[in-house]
């Protein structure tokens, strides 16, 4: 799927000075003026913070000071990422002209790894969204059929990655955010263990959920991008205190003898009949490595729809509470009292996805409700995550696709329900706080157009070591499950 | 946790979005009451998780989260306010709370 170069190899060549940061970066802006318009990832480029940081880093490799792992790799963040000094307004009209004061925590590492920041990508509104189509400023528009969603919220970070404009992105996974974008556009995405990756400036959706989470051409440079952005943060309470995961190992596992991994027959019903066929291909794919196949029990998983549209939407309307044309972004005055110009700020600022979650939390936290719904889900997802504790004593990893089915066109899912069904197989791994991948798991036709489909892997809370490792043995064993998106192969013939 | 009845429904959104404080046109509320009504509608299936006993939180999820309490440098006043709608000197500026007639 390395019709352009992963970050790794990238990095290399720029580290062996086979060619400068600088010229590197120029080609990149260049593919991106070429490019973009097939896509719309981006919404904002930074090409003269970019070329000053390229400039930079040659000088610095000149002077003979060390490379970092991402040294002269650009990257695409969502604009929920802040950067000082940039736009970071999270597909919302009600952050429309803010710039971050600071930057965030994953964005301190990836400098100090070496890495260009090429620009903001468009999102769902503050990550509400299953297509990248709840945005206020742009819809990307998937590489493989441009008529087609990216999927979502991290639309824009997956598309930039999937047309070749860069190898690495930054997207955030609340409940499938990174996993579903990477599957419906054909690369890989990582959701790491709630916590192993700092929040710090990650601008708030689902604070229990929230995770920061990278998108790339390879697995291996998601464990790359794992062991630049993870570690303890102090400026983040529920950051965990442990070091940085471990870089990737040169090669990758040429064998899975011993490894267990579970299915869940409940999470098969979902998919689209070719999508099963693709599936099982995969997992057949897994025991051809010499890993042997169980069925788990995991019904509660049928539930986690609605125990996570509960407990996200409470979390997101409490932390929306914030936007209230007082401290960020535009005002509108309203009747002119301050009550009436917070109610009409909000209201007419905030679209209609982020008005539909931030009354369904209001709702299920209000008085009189509250242990009905948000309790009720807070203990449901108490047995959920004891139910994925079963199954991991059964076996080492959980195998699911990552969505039902392959990207679907732009405006087909216009009922809310419809489009938050999309999220039914993320979901789960997401309340439990486990590490979760999306890699390419094979294509299926629509319209005439191959379109990819994402396989999940999914492992105990701290063990996204174990993910990289199975994904990256099935990816060096099938490559014909991923291939370059037809904008990208474009791109790498010009 | 029965879901309202859409009639109901649009005076529950209403209410809601006062709490939330959030402007919505009648005919928005209108709007929106039908899928909120079945949105509740589909995740009252919670109701069949209400009753049986739900785990202990883990322990190892509980630890001091508290740093010690020394000064440190924050933001800074001013990159504060820059990012704000409307400033007067040193200070956000906001609609006359205090003092004015209803």
């Amino acid at each position: 799927m390395t019709a352009l170069p992963d970050a790794l190899a990238l990095r290399q060549r720029l580290a062996a000075g086979e060619a400068s940061v600088e010229a590197t970066l120029a080609r990149t802006l260049q593919r991106c003026a070429a490019r973009e318009g097939d896509v719309g990832a981006f919404a904002a480029l930074w090409p003269e913070r970019a070329l000053e940081r390229a400039r930079e880093l040659d000088r610095a490799r000149a002077a003979g000071e060390p490379c970092g792992p991402l040294f002269g790799v650009p990257v695409a963040l969502k604009s929920n990422l802040c950067v000082a000094g940039e736009v970071a307004h999270c597909g919302s009209r009600v952050l429309e002209g803010w710039r971050a004061p600071y930057s965030a925590g994953a964005v301190e590492r990836l400098l100090a790894a070496g890495a260009v920041l090429l620009g903001a990508t468009h999102m769902d509104e503050f990550g509400f969204g299953s297509s990248g189509e709840n945005s206020a400023f742009g819809v990307p528009r998937n590489p493989w059929d441009g008529a087609r969603t990216c999927g979502g919220s991290s639309s824009g970070s997956a598309a930039a990655v999937a047309a070749g404009l860069v190898p690495l992105a930054l997207g955030s996974d609340t409940g499938g955010s990174v996993r579903q974008p990477a599957a419906l556009c054909g690369v890989a995405g990582l959701k790491p263990t709630y916590g192993r990756v700092s929040r710090y400036g990650l601008v708030a959706f689902g604070s229990s959920l929230d995770c920061v989470s990278p998108l790339a051409r390879s697995v291996r440079d998601l464990e790359l991008a794992l062991s630049v952005l993870s570690g303890a943060d102090g400026r983040d309470a529920t950051c965990l205190e442990l070091p940085p995961s471990e870089p990737p190992a040169a090669a990758a596992p040429a064998r899975l003898d011993g490894l267990r991994f579970g299915v869940a027959e409940a999470q098969l019903a979902a998919l689209e009949g070719d999508a099963r066929a693709r599936f099982d291909a995969a997992c057949a794919a897994l025991e051809a490595l010499g890993a042997e196949r169980r069925t788990v029990e995991l019904d509660l998983a049928e539930h986690a729809l609605a125990i996570y549209y509960v407990v996200a939407t409470a979390e997101a309307s409490s932390n929306l509470a914030r936007f209230d044309g007082v401290r960020y972004g535009p005002r509108r005055a309203g009747d002119g009292s301050l009550q009436g110009m917070v109610a009409a700020t909000r209201g007419e600022l905030f679209g209609a996805e982020a008005v539909r979650r931030i009354l369904l939390g209001t709702y299920v936290l209000e008085s009189g409700y509250r242990d009905a719904w948000y309790g009720t889900a807070q203990r449901a997802r108490e047995r959920l995550r004891a139910q994925f504790a079963r199954a991991f004593g059964e076996v080492d990893v959980l195998v699911s696709a990552t969505t039902p089915g392959p990207a679907f066109r732009l405006g087909e899912r216009a009922d809310p329900l419809a489009m938050y069904r999309s999220d039914v197989l993320t979901v789960p791994a997401s309340l439990a706080g486990l590490p979760a991948l999306s890699l390419p798991g094979g294509f299926v036709e629509r319209d005439g157009r191959a379109l990819p489909l994402g396989l999940q892997l999914s492992a105990p809370a701290r063990e996204d070591a174990r993910v990289l490792r199975v994904a990256r043995a099935l990816e060096a064993a099938r490559p014909e499950f991923a291939r370059p998106s037809p904008v990208a192969l474009a791109e790498a013939s010009a | 946790m029965a879901a309202p009845m859409a009639d109901e429904a649009t005076e529950i959104v209403l209410a809601t979005a006062r709490l939330a404080r959030l402007e919505l046109a009648p005919e928005r509320a209108a709007e929106l009451a039908p899928q909120f009504a079945a949105i509740l509608a589909a995740f009252g299936r919670l109701a069949e998780l209400a009753e049986g006993e739900a785990p202990e939180p883990r322990a190892d999820l509980v630890r001091d989260v508290t740093r010690e309490d020394v000064p440190r440098p924050g933001l800074g006043r001013e990159a504060f306010l820059a990012a704000a709608p409307e400033r007067a000197e040193a200070h956000l500026r906001v609609p006359r709370a205090v003092g004015r007639d209803a």
